[in-house]
C-alpha cells in the first residue's frame, strides 16, 4: 500500500499541471453548457465544438500519458524497481483516474443534470469512462510476460466487447455529440471507437511494440472516428415523416374525454421557451381533475433517421389543477425543460401521456395522500405533437407557434413564367421588444426552418426548390420577415399540406397549414 | 549473494527485430564481484542485450540467468538486489532529487540511508531543485545513487558515462569505485565506450559487435595474451586468429588475442593497452 500511495503520489507531483487544465477545461466546458443552456444561443456552437475537443485531448493525453510518463508510462524503466507489475499498473490506473477521468465523469453528471437527461445517460458516460480507464489500464499493466500480455489481450477484448453491447442495447451516447446530424449509427459509434482505439493500442503496442506507432494509429483511428461524422456521403436528406392522427383515449370508467390537443411553446422574458398544451374536454370531466405529466416518449429525427432519444419520465413532475367543469380549454403549463432537442432535431411520433388523477376530497398539491386522491392512474391519452395547428391554406390565414409571434400565408400563386408554385409567408410578432423573428443563424444550429410539403395519404414530401428569405437588420440581428417558398408544380401532388417547422435550440415547434395546391395544369 | 558461481550467465541469447539481429546468440558469464566492461561500437547491441536482460525486452531466443534467476522468471522482488541504470532514462521530471529518493527508499527493505547521504556528499549532488532542473551529469548521478543506495548485489550500467565531462566521469567512476571496495563488492556490468577510464577499473572486458560478443576476458589475461604483431613480409604467414589486420609502411599489423611466444619470423610484438584493443577489435568488426 505504501509503495501504492508512493507512485501515486510521485505521478500525481509529475502530472499537477495536467491535472489543474483537466479540471479547468471541465469546468470552463460548464461555465459554456450553462450559458448556451441558459444564455444565448450563441454560445452553443462554441460549447459543442469543445466538448467534442474535451474528448479528442483527453484521449490524447491519457494515451500520451500512459506511452511517456516517466513514472506511469510503458516506456518508464520503473519495471526494473521492485514493484509489483500489478502496483504499477494499478497506480497508473489511479493516475489516469485523478487526472483526467474524475472531472470528466463530474463533468458529464453535471451536464446531464443542467440538461434533465436520463440517468442511465449519466451511468452510460460513467461507464464509457471506466471502460477507456480499464482497457488502457490493461494496456499499463505491463509486466512484459507472456501471460500479461494474453491478460491484457483478453481485458481488452472483454471491454470492447462489452462497451459494444452496453451501447447497443442501452442508447449511452444521448449527449450532444450524439445528435449530430451527420451521425448515422448514434447508439454505437462512441463504442466503435473505443473498439477501434483499443484494438488499434492492442496491435501496435502488444504485438508490433512500436510505442510511437501505437500513439500515431491511436490518434489516427480515433480522429478518424470522429471525421468520419461529417464525411458528406454519410448525410442523409431532409424527410419529412408523414404525420398521423393523433389518438386519445377515454379514460376508463369515465364518460368525458380529451378530443383535441394544442400543443406550443410560450417564450418567456428570458427568451426560453415553455410547452404549453391546451387541452379541450368534450363530456363531463369531474371537478378539480389534476394531472400531471406521466411520460414522454417523444421520437426524434435526426435528418433521416428516427431513434426514441426522449422517453422520459416525468416521476416528479407537479399535480396540476387542470379547471372547473371541463368545458373549456384547458391550458396546462407544464413547467418542465423539454428535454434535450438539439438544434437540428425534430420530432416525429411524439407522445405525451398525461396521467390524472381524481380527488375524492381536497385537492392538494402538497400531500397527494393525504387529498384522498384517485386510487391508481388513468392514462389519458397520447397526443402526436404535429396535430398542433391545421388551417386551411388561404390567404391572409394566421396561425401562431407561440403567444405574440405568427405567421401567415401572404399569398399563393404561380410563376407565370414556368409556372412554379410560390407560397409566400409572413412572419410576425405581437411582441414589441421582438418585433420579428431574429434570422441569426440561419444556417446554422440556432433558429432555423424546415418546410417540406407533404402527402399525407401517400406519406411522401417535398422540399422547395428555392426558399428566398426577405429580412431587414436593425443594426445588432437580421429579423425575418418575409419567406418565399417556390416549388417545382410538376412534382407536386395535386392536394398536399405545407408543413412549417420552426425550430431553435432545444426546442422544435411545428406549424402545420393546408396547402391546396390544385390541380396541375 | 546468489549460491551461484555467476551473477550473469547467458546462453545463445538472442534479441531481433525483425531482419535485425540486434542481439545475435550471446554467450556471456560474469562472475560475482567482477567489474565487466562491455564494450563495442554504437548499434553493436549492447543497450538491447542490457535491457533484454532486464526484462525490457523479450528475447526472440537463447535464455540466460541473473544471480541465479533465469531470465523469465525474474520477478520485481528480484530487483530488490539488481540496480539498473541507463543513460536515457526517464525520471520525474517535476519533482525534488530529494522527494525522488525518498520514494525509492520505500521500495527497497536494503535501502542504506548512511550509503546515500554518503553518495551525495560523495557526488556532490544538490538535493533541492526539481530534477529538470539538473544538468545531465547530475541526472546520472540521481539514477547512480537511487540504484546503488540499497547495496544492490548486480550493477548493469548501460552508457552510465556518455555524454560527461571528465570531471563528472571521473566523479561517477569514484562513485562506483566506492561501493567496489567494500567486503562483498557487487558486480558490474557497464557498457561504455570510455575505453580510458573503464581500464582503470574494470577486470573483465567483453567486445561486442553485431551483436555477437567477439573478445571476451579478464583484463589481466587480456593484457597477458593480446599483443601487436607486426610482421614484414606477405599475409600467407599471419595465423588464424589475427585480429584488426592492416599494411602500413611495408608492415602487416594485427592482434593476436592469444599471444603465444611463437612469433613468426621477422616479427615483432608489442602489449597493447585497451584502447588500442578496442581498436583493433572495432576493425576488425568493421571490415567484418
Amino acid at each position: 500500500m505504501k509503495q501504492f500511495l508512493t507512485l501515486v503520489a510521485l505521478s500525481a507531483r509529475q502530472n499537477w499541471i495536467w491535472i489543474l487544465l483537466t479540471w479547468l477545461a471541465c469546468v470552463m466546458l460548464l461555465i459554456l453548457a450553462h450559458l448556451s443552456f441558459y444564455g444565448s444561443d450563441k454560445y452553443a456552437a462554441v460549447f459543442a465544438l469543445l466538448e467534442v475537443l474535451l474528448g479528442i485531448i483527453s484521449f490524447f493525453i491519457v494515451v500520451t500519458y500512459l506511452l511517456t510518463d516517466p513514472i506511469a508510462g510503458s516506456r518508464s524503466q520503473w519495471h526494473t524497481r521492485p514493484i509489483h507489475p500489478l502496483m504499477l499498473g494499478a497506480s497508473r490506473i489511479f493516475g489516469v483516474y485523478i487526472c483526467f477521468s474524475l472531472p470528466v465523469i463530474l463533468y458529464y453528471l453535471i451536464i446531464n443534470r443542467i440538461y434533465d437527461l436520463p440517468t442511465r445517460c449519466s451511468l452510460g458516460n460513467l461507464f464509457k469512462e471506466l471502460a477507456l480507464i480499464a482497457s488502457l489500464g490493461a494496456l499499463a499493466i505491463a509486466s512484459r510476460t507472456i501471460v500479461s500480455v494474453i491478460l491484457k489481450g483478453v481485458c481488452i477484448g472483454l471491454i470492447a466487447i462489452v462497451v459494444w453491447i452496453f451501447a447497443l442495447i442501452n442508447d449511452i451516447d444521448n449527449n450532444w455529440l450524439d445528435r449530430s446530424p451527420y451521425i448515422t449509427t448514434s447508439d454505437s459509434t462512441v463504442a466503435l471507437i473505443f473498439l477501434l482505439s483499443s484494438l488499434t493500442a492492442f496491435f501496435s503496442f502488444i504485438i508490433w511494440r512500436k510505442q510511437q506507432l501505437t500513439l500515431a494509429l491511436t490518434i489516427i483511428v480515433f480522429a478518424l472516428s470522429y471525421a468520419a461524422w461529417f464525411f458528406p456521403w454519410l448525410q442523409r436528406p431532409i424527410e419529412i415523416v408523414e404525420f398521423g392522427d393523433s389518438s386519445t383515449e377515454k379514460p376508463r370508467s369515465e364518460d368525458w374525454s380529451f378530443s383535441t390537443v394544442e400543443f406550443f411553446y410560450e417564450t418567456d422574458d428570458d427568451d426560453f421557451d415553455r410547452p404549453w398544451i391546451t387541452l379541450e374536454a368534450s363530456g363531463q370531466p369531474p371537478e378539480r381533475l389534476a394531472s400531471r405529466i406521466f411520460l414522454l416518449d417523444a421520437k426524434v429525427n435526426t435528418k433521416g433517421r428516427k431513434h426514441p432519444v426522449a422517453e422520459h419520465p416525468y416521476s416528479n413532475s407537479d399535480w396540476i389543477c387542470l379547471g372547473q367543469g371541463g368545458d373549456g380549454a384547458i391550458k396546462h403549463a407544464l413547467g418542465v425543460s423539454l428535454l434535450d432537442i438539439s438544434p437540428d432535431l425534430y420530432f416525429t411520433k411524439s407522445r405525451l401521456q398525461l396521467q390524472t388523477r381524481v380527488p375524492h376530497d381536497e385537492w392538494s398539491t402538497q400531500d397527494e395522500e393525504r387529498g384522498g386522491l384517485l386510487q391508481g392512474s388513468v392514462h389519458i391519452g397520447h397526443f402526436d405533437f404535429e396535430s398542433v395547428v391545421i388551417l386551411p391554406a388561404e390567404a391572409n390565414q394566421m396561425t401562431q407557434w407561440s403567444p405574440g409571434r405568427s405567421a401567415r400565408i401572404h399569398s399563393i400563386g404561380k410563376d407565370a413564367t414556368n409556372g412554379d408554385l410560390k407560397i409566400k409567408i409572413r412572419i410576425a410578432s405581437a411582441d414589441i421588444s421582438s418585433p420579428k423573428e431574429p434570422l441569426r443563424n440561419w444556417h446554422s444550429c440556432a433558429t432555423q426552418y424546415l418546410y417540406a410539403l407533404t402527402d399525407h395519404q401517400q406519406g411522401l414530401a417535398w422540399l422547395p426548390k428555392v426558399i428566398t428569405p426577405d429580412s431587414y437588420s436593425d443594426g445588432t440581428s437580421d429579423y425575418v420577415e418575409q419567406l418565399t417558398l417556390t416549388y417545382d408544380t410538376k412534382k407536386l401532388p395535386t392536394d398536399a399540406q405545407l408543413i412549417l417547422l420552426r425550430e431553435r435550440l432545444l426546442k422544435a415547434t411545428p406549424v402545420q397549414f393546408s396547402v391546396k395546391t390544385g390541380p396541375r395544369s | 549473494m546468489s549460491d551461484t558461481a555467476e551473477a550473469i550467465k547467458l546462453s545463445g541469447l538472442t534479441k531481433h527485430f525483425r531482419s535485425n539481429k540486434a542481439v545475435d546468440g550471446v554467450d556471456l558469464v560474469v562472475e560475482h564481484g567482477t567489474f565487466h566492461a562491455l564494450l563495442g561500437p554504437n548499434g553493436a547491441g549492447k543497450t538491447t542485450l542490457l535491457q533484454t536482460m532486464v526484462k525490457l525486452l523479450h528475447p526472440t531466443s537463447g535464455h540466460g540467468h541473473l544471480l541465479g534467476t533465469p531470465l523469465k522468471k525474474l520477478s520485481h522482488r528480484d530487483f530488490q538486489k539488481i540496480g539498473y541504470i541507463s543513460e536515457g532514462q526517464d525520471l520525474p521530471e517535476r519533482v525534488a532529487v530529494r522527494t525522488y529518493l525518498d520514494s525509492m527508499r520505500s521500495f527497497y527493505p536494503s535501502w542504506d540511508r548512511d550509503l546515500e547521504a554518503k553518495l551525495i556528499k560523495e557526488l556532490d549532488l544538490p538535493t533541492q531543485p526539481a530534477i529538470r532542473n539538473l544538468s545531465r551529469g547530475q541526472r546520472m548521478k540521481v539514477q547512480l545513487i537511487s540504484s546503488l543506495a540499497f547495496s544492490p548485489q548486480l550493477i548493469l550500467m548501460d552508457e552510465p558515462l556518455g555524454g560527461l565531462d571528465p570531471l563528472m566521469r571521473h566523479e561517477v567512476l569514484a562513485g562506483l569505485l566506492e561501493l567496489l571496495s567494500t567486503e562483498s563488492p557487487p558486480t558490474v556490468l557497464i557498457s561504455s565506450h570510455d575505453v580510458d577510464e573503464i581500464e582503470h577499473v574494470a577486470t573483465h572486458i567483453s567486445y561486442m559487435a553485431h551483436g555477437k560478443i567477439a573478445y571476451s576476458a579478464s583484463v589481466e589475461q587480456m593484457q597477458n595474451e593480446c599483443r601487436e604483431i607486426s610482421l614484414r613480409g606477405d599475409r600467407s604467414k599471419l595465423p588464424d586468429r589475427a585480429i584488426g589486420i592492416c599494411e602500413q609502411d611495408g608492415f602487416v599489423r594485427y592482434l593476436d588475442p592469444a599471444f603465444t611466444d611463437d612469433l613468426p619470423a621477422e616479427a615483432e610484438s608489442a602489449n597493447l593497452s585497451l584502447k588500442e584493443v578496442f581498436h583493433y577489435l572495432a576493425r576488425e568488426s568493421r571490415a567484418a
